[in-house]
């Protein structure tokens, strides 16, 4: 057996680290089933894969409703049920449907497909999509046309955004399609709400009641503002990958940042019983009486820590992911891999770091006591030391607004900051507001190298010399 | 060196420092094939110190250890693989499952898992711990860690031992088994460096004894050297009875000592008759001529160093 995998096998196959994998992926699971409970069972129409957008034209003595089903990729639904008024109707292949009902009718109508079942009333303009598009709007305003001497004419459209990475596709229904031009612009989301005309992007005119463009679809949460001319832009939130992934990423988050917590604990155990305390007892000199150089068994041994790490956050991030996937699969869209990867990446990060710091103290301390004396100290210096220098800084200078900006500059200070890192990430690609203006990411890569290489290279160099 | 051997074990002139403590200086000797050498100090003397030095888990601050013409130093790796350590005290990871600990050790030697495991049923068979393969170590008593050290020492058939006072804390039939091996080790061409402060272990089985004081070799001897510098010409004689005449007796016969009722003549003229004769009437319980052990060599090796 490579040693090297024995190392692993020791510290993988412990009590302590199977407990904690077993008692955190239990809570991802349980996190991920509550996520599914409160968000996706309340209102399953958010999460389906099914959606609707459509006019509907009084004439004289009907009502003629026309409109369009699609799935989550913006794909046309062929075949899809329609029933209203009593009566039962398909959509064609290319997932169109005309109904023709009576006079204001104002009835729910169902659309059906799939075992899905959405809704919508016939209002002049109307759409009901899921939480996986990406943006969603019903305006209805006046136009302050010139054209033809005619001024104030009401204008009522209906829009959805689809992102299939950046090849977006913006599908527009309008009661009263005359030609207009059609802009979208994408702003900055931390940027003012005030968006000059100069930035919209034409995408092209309105040529009937339901409307197709192509768009390059940003992959971070944005500003959307759609405008036909003449009327204002109308403009709203752009998740690049649905709000309903929002809701779904959140609860694992909280997991995962609980993980790190404790599991950082664990590394620290992992550093005494790898390394610590055989130094204690003299046991590494056993080992090093084998053919083995001193530098094989540092690196060996961290491995084994290191491998730990890993092999903890992958499963844990991925047993979250998988769950709620499974439970969501219905919508048809698989959630995104770069959510699990950014935690666990982050995750293992953090833990590596803390583990190469507290892995370098025995190459410098004999006793294993002392060892985890000081290890516990920078646990809990790492673990709330930030945010209580943070403190101390922001209030002894005066600046209590910046505190959040300053904890974090405080993270790339700390071992256990890549993790801080990889939330505030998640949170800028699919949660609120950040907290924070800007993380630099070469920063944090930097911080997150250094923290792992230099105790790593420190500890080596030392172990090489000192009388074990 | 005896004639056609060669130095297995060869340590040059090694000086080791703790701080501003030397815990040697300048030691050098060497452990022939087919050779037990005994290494023999009071506590502190520098012996663990040699032997760590030489199994490679120490540095030394000059010197050098060459095992079967390797540096344990330079080549570490390939001068590992020659010499097996049977430390003094049990420092293993005592949560490891005996077995599995096994496996892994011989791992470092290159040496596959369901080879380790027949390695293993081989070797603890021989060492007597068969049947306890998946205890922890923390549940083996004293002597069976030593055994499970000599186990692991025999992994690799190395030519070269050293057993660090492996006779500590054992019993009887432990110090008997580890007596043994080193002579059947011995009898296999192979070289043993055994240090033990139970002198008459080693007097009884060593070829060579190297005597160490405070960090420096102050001797080396061969266990015939060792007879003749121990042999004395003293005579012992214990009486049932005593009296004041008893010594002007005795000093016919050389110069006497009177310890309780037992007379020791220093420079004993050899007359065993003459002397039995006259002290007839002091009824002779037992007479005899004293003989040295390793224990008074050492001593008086000291004695000379002072």
């Amino acid at each position: 057996m490579k040693t090297v995998f024995y190392d692993f096998k020791r510290s993988f196959l412990r009590f302590s680290v199977i407990l904690f994998i077993v008692i955190f992926a239990a809570i991802g699971i349980a996190v991920s089933y509550e996520t599914y409970a409160t968000n996706v069972s309340p209102n399953p129409y958010y999460f389906h894969d099914l959606n609707v957008i459509g006019v509907s034209i009084q004439k004289y003595n009907e009502t003629e409703v026309i409109g369009y089903v699609f799935n989550n990729h913006g794909n046309p639904i062929n075949n899809a049920q329609i029933i209203a008024n009593g009566s039962s109707y398909r959509t064609n292949a290319s997932g169109y449907f005309e109904l023709n009902l009576p006079q204001f009718y104002f009835e729910p109508i169902a659309v059906s497909y799939n075992n899905q079942k959405i809704e919508f009333i016939p209002l002049p303009v109307f759409e009901n999509g899921s939480k996986y598009l990406s943006a969603e709007g019903v305006v209805e305003g006046f136009s302050y046309g010139t054209q033809n001497n005619v001024q104030n004419i009401t204008l009522k459209y209906a829009f959805v955004v689809i992102n299939n990475n950046g090849k977006g596709t913006l599908i527009l229904a309008i009661d009263n399609p005359n030609n207009q031009g059609v802009y979208v612009n994408f702003a900055n989301y931390s940027s003012s709400f005030a968006i000059p005309n100069t930035s919209f992007k034409y995408v092209g005119n309105v040529t009937g009641y339901i409307n197709f463009y192509h768009l390059q679809t940003p992959s971070s949460i944005e500003f959307l503002s759609v405008q036909v001319k003449s009327l204002g832009p109308y403009t709203t939130e752009y998740y690049p990958d649905g709000s309903a992934i929002t809701s779904l990423v959140s609860g694992i988050i909280g997991v995962i940042g609980g993980f790190t917590f404790i599991f950082a604990a664990i590394m620290l155990y992992l550093a005494y019983i790898l390394f610590s305390k055989p130094r204690d007892t003299g046991a590494l000199k056993f080992i090093l009486a084998r053919p083995i150089i001193r530098r094989e068994l540092y690196i060996n041994r961290y491995l084994g820590g290191v491998l730990t790490a890993i092999l903890s956050s992958f499963l844990l991030t991925f047993l979250s992911y998988a769950t709620l996937s499974i439970l969501v699969s219905s919508s048809g869209i698989l959630l995104p891999l770069d959510f699990p990867l950014i935690l666990f990446v982050s995750t293992s990060a953090a833990l590596i770091g803390f583990f190469s710091l507290v892995y370098m103290l025995p190459s410098f301390i004999k006793s294993g006591g002392e060892m985890l004396g000081i290890s516990i100290f920078l646990f809990l210096l790492f673990q709330i030391g930030p945010t209580v220098i943070a403190g101390i800084i922001a209030f002894t200078t005066g600046h209590i607004n910046e505190i959040i900006q300053i904890i974090y500059g405080s993270y790339y200070f700390s071992p256990l900051g890549a993790e801080s890192f990889g939330i505030y990430y998640l949170e800028l690609e699919y949660g609120t507001m950040p907290a924070v203006s800007s993380v630099h990411l070469p920063l944090v890569i930097l911080s997150s190298i250094i923290w792992i290489a230099i105790p790593f290279i420190i500890g080596l160099i030392k172990f090489n010399k000192i009388n074990i | 060196m005896q004639p056609n051997s060669i130095a297995m074990i060869e340590v040059s002139n090694i000086s080791k420092k703790f701080g501003n403590l030397i815990a040697l200086q300048d030691v050098s000797f060497t452990v022939n094939n087919g050779e037990l050498v005994g290494y023999v100090g009071l506590n502190g003397a520098g012996k663990t110190t040699t032997i760590e030095i030489i199994a490679g888990v120490s540095y030394p601050n000059s010197g050098e250890v060459i095992i079967d013409g390797h540096s344990i130093i330079k080549e570490k790796k390939e001068a590992s693989k020659n010499v097996s350590w049977v430390p003094e005290l049990p420092i293993f990871e005592q949560d490891a499952t005996v077995l599995d600990y096994f496996i892994y050790l011989a791992g470092y030697y290159g040496i596959g898992k369901e080879e380790a495991k027949k390695k293993a049923e081989e070797l603890f068979s021989l060492v007597g711990l068969q049947g306890r393969e998946k205890d922890k170590l923390k549940n083996y008593s004293q002597g069976m860690k030593k055994r499970f050290a000599l186990a692991v020492s025999l992994i690799s058939d190395p030519n070269n031992f050293i057993f660090d006072e492996v006779l500590n804390g054992l019993d009887p039939q432990g110090i008997m088994f580890f007596r043994d091996l080193a002579v059947k080790l011995k009898k296999e061409n192979k070289a043993i460096l055994f240090s033990s402060h139970i002198l008459t272990e080693v007097e009884n089985i060593a070829d060579k004894v190297i005597f160490i004081h405070k960090g420096k070799i102050i001797r080396q001897m061969s266990i015939e050297e060792i007879k003749n510098y121990i042999r004395t010409n003293i005579f012992r004689v214990v009486l049932g009875r005593i009296d004041g005449n008893v010594i002007k007796i005795a000093e016919k016969y050389g110069n006497p000592k009177l310890q309780g009722n037992i007379i020791f003549i220093e420079n004993f003229n050899g007359d065993i008759p003459g002397l039995s004769s006259d002290l007839l009437n002091y009824n002779i319980i037992e007479m005899a001529k004293v003989e040295g052990n390793l224990e008074e060599v050492f001593f008086k090796l000291i004695g000379e160093q002072k």
